[in-house]
């Protein structure tokens, strides 16, 4: 079924961190801890879902020269609408994922998506690519997030997993600690990729 | 050419308009509950940082109306010392320390509330052993150990723990001077009378000092009882009646008096359990200010489209209050109307 199809290809093959490579700023910014990962690949996910539904909606009625600020607007406007109820209901992750969820508007996936799908495919598969690439994203984060997490502070959701006498690699939690991470990940991707043919 | 702008203009026009409409919805729903849990928040924090304590009562500094301090009191209202929130720019972030001090203004302990510092080096300032340094020292010993003070810096992380150290430094001076020079305010205690009906006419003798007889009514279609007040001559002087409504942790009640016009002169809030600091400052002898003068048309909140003003992050009591008055008004209102044209006097 093509809705199955559009909704797995974000998953693995056309994952949008690790194949595409869009997304890196919040990618490299919230992988601090797996929670944090969590958070923002979900809350990037409610939005990417509610825009390109949105965007598929519209598109025969957006006029191609201003087709660009028009995404950003709903995407904005949605994004504005996670942030103040994540800022209400769970305010300690609001604080957490800080300046980084207001830039989810400026999150190249979402944006990147909203041109290359949403707006020429119909509702119910722009639906299931916003789905896929969801948790694409999401996927990729908590694997990103789980190896800074375990490595950089000896945890894993908050439970210690490291013995207790284990001095934590401070660098994994910090920037150079991200690219690196994410530079071993992207290769082993290409790499199994290859395998596969 | 033209046109195509106009339409184009339009559509993007319209997109932004709907866009807008649906954010100020969601705005107007979150906001009560975005302020009402960071007020909450503050107050938990005072509490855990002074646990003797049983008040706190909110003092603005003369010289510098933007800083808040509270005056923390036991329940004999003996002052216990003081807490505020200082803040500064640290290495990275700003960072935000509520701070607890004894009455000799010797700090008792702190909390790092809100920093984005380096992890792994500032961040130290939110582990649980940091206030440690801090305990016990007064405004001479504030300063880290490298500009001469007493506060031991974090290692690798001196600019945060200055950055700290020196925004409780300056608060600490600026509530000292602020001590030495204001008025301590007396606070009017919270008055819990259980108001059993024949001591509600007492009551309103108390709020309405002009009126010399108050005559019962029960409302026709109502449970509400309500007094009709009037002056040693049998001129009509104005209403009293107790309004009650569940706020939002308790049934506050309210006792009411208007003029003929069926405008408040006077009201008391004579029971209540809301969220001290926040809904149980309507308590306050200033509470009442807000709702002076004021007739059934603004008798709302202002975010309802009223004028009347909500306490800081209590809007849910505030709105209590408002609305146990306005309907009450409202049966009031219907009743008097249903007398005069039926004539009949209980």
């Amino acid at each position: 079924m093509r809705f199955m199809k559009e909704l797995t290809k974000g998953l693995i093959t056309e994952n949008p961190i690790f194949v595409i490579v869009l997304g890196m700023c919040p990618t490299l910014a919230t992988t601090t801890s797996v929670k944090n990962g969590i958070g923002m690949g979900l809350a990037a996910t409610f939005v990417l879902i509610c825009s390109n539904i949105i965007i598929s909606l519209v598109k025969d009625i957006t006029p191609n020269k201003i087709r660009i600020p028009i995404f950003i607007v709903v995407i904005a406007a949605f994004v504005s609408i996670v942030d103040m109820t994540m800022a209400a209901y769970v305010p300690a992750l609001s604080k957490s994922l800080g300046i980084f969820i207001p830039l989810i508007v400026v999150n190249c996936i979402i944006l990147g998506r909203a041109e290359a799908f949403a707006s020429k495919n119909n509702v119910l598969n722009s639906m299931a690519d916003g789905i896929g690439m969801g948790l694409g994203f999401t996927l990729a984060l908590v694997v990103v997030a789980t190896i800074r997490e375990i490595l950089g502070s000896g945890t894993w959701l908050g439970i210690k997993v490291m013995p207790g006498n284990y001095e934590p690699m401070l660098v994994a939690i910090l920037a150079p600690g991200a690219f690196i991470t994410l530079g071993f990940l992207m290769g082993l991707m290409n790499m199994l990729q290859k395998k596969r043919g | 050419m033209i046109k195509d702008i106009f339409r184009l203009g339009i559509i993007l026009f319209l997109i932004s308009a709907i866009a807008t409409g649906i954010l100020a919805w969601v705005n107007g729903a979150t906001q009560p509950i975005i302020t009402e849990r960071k007020a909450k928040e503050a107050i938990e924090t005072r509490q855990k940082l002074m646990p003797d304590a049983k008040t706190f009562e909110e003092k603005k500094a003369l010289e510098d109306t933007a800083f808040v301090y509270f005056v923390a009191k036991d329940d004999k209202g003996d002052v216990l010392g003081y807490t505020f929130v200082a803040e500064n720019k640290g290495y990275s972030s700003i960072v935000k320390t509520m701070v607890a001090l004894d009455k000799e203004f010797k700090v008792i302990t702190l909390q790092v509330i809100d920093q984005n510092e380096t992890p792994g080096l500032g961040t130290w300032c939110q582990d649980p052993g940091f206030p440690d340094r801090f305990k016990g020292q007064s405004l001479d010993g504030l300063k880290v150990d490298k500009d001469g003070g007493n506060i031991k810096s974090i290692t690798g992380a001196t600019i945060t723990t200055r950055a700290i150290t020196n925004s409780v430094h300056d608060a600490i001076q600026i509530l000292q001077a602020d001590i030495a020079t204001g008025q301590p305010q007396e606070v009017d205690k919270p008055v819990e009378i259980a108001v059993k009906p024949n001591k509600t006419v007492k009551l309103s003798q108390e709020l309405m000092p002009k009126a010399k007889t108050f005559e019962e009514k029960t409302a026709a279609n109502s449970s509400l009882v309500y007094y009709v007040a009037k002056d040693d001559s049998g001129n009509l002087l104005g209403y009293s009646f107790v309004a009650r409504k569940q706020a939002y942790s308790s049934v506050i009640r309210t006792m009411v008096c208007l003029d003929k016009d069926l405008k408040i002169v006077n009201m008391r809030v004579l029971n209540q359990n809301e969220t001290p600091g926040l809904g149980a400052r309507c308590a306050e002898p200033s509470f009442i200010d807000r709702f002076k003068s004021k007739g059934l048309k603004q008798l709302k909140v202002e975010q309802d489209g009223g004028k009347i003003e909500c306490i800081s992050g209590a809007t849910i009591t505030t709105r209590a209050i408002c609305n146990s008055i306005r309907d009450n008004i409202q049966i009031v209102e219907k009743d008097i109307a249903i007398n005069s044209i039926v004539g009949g006097q209980k």
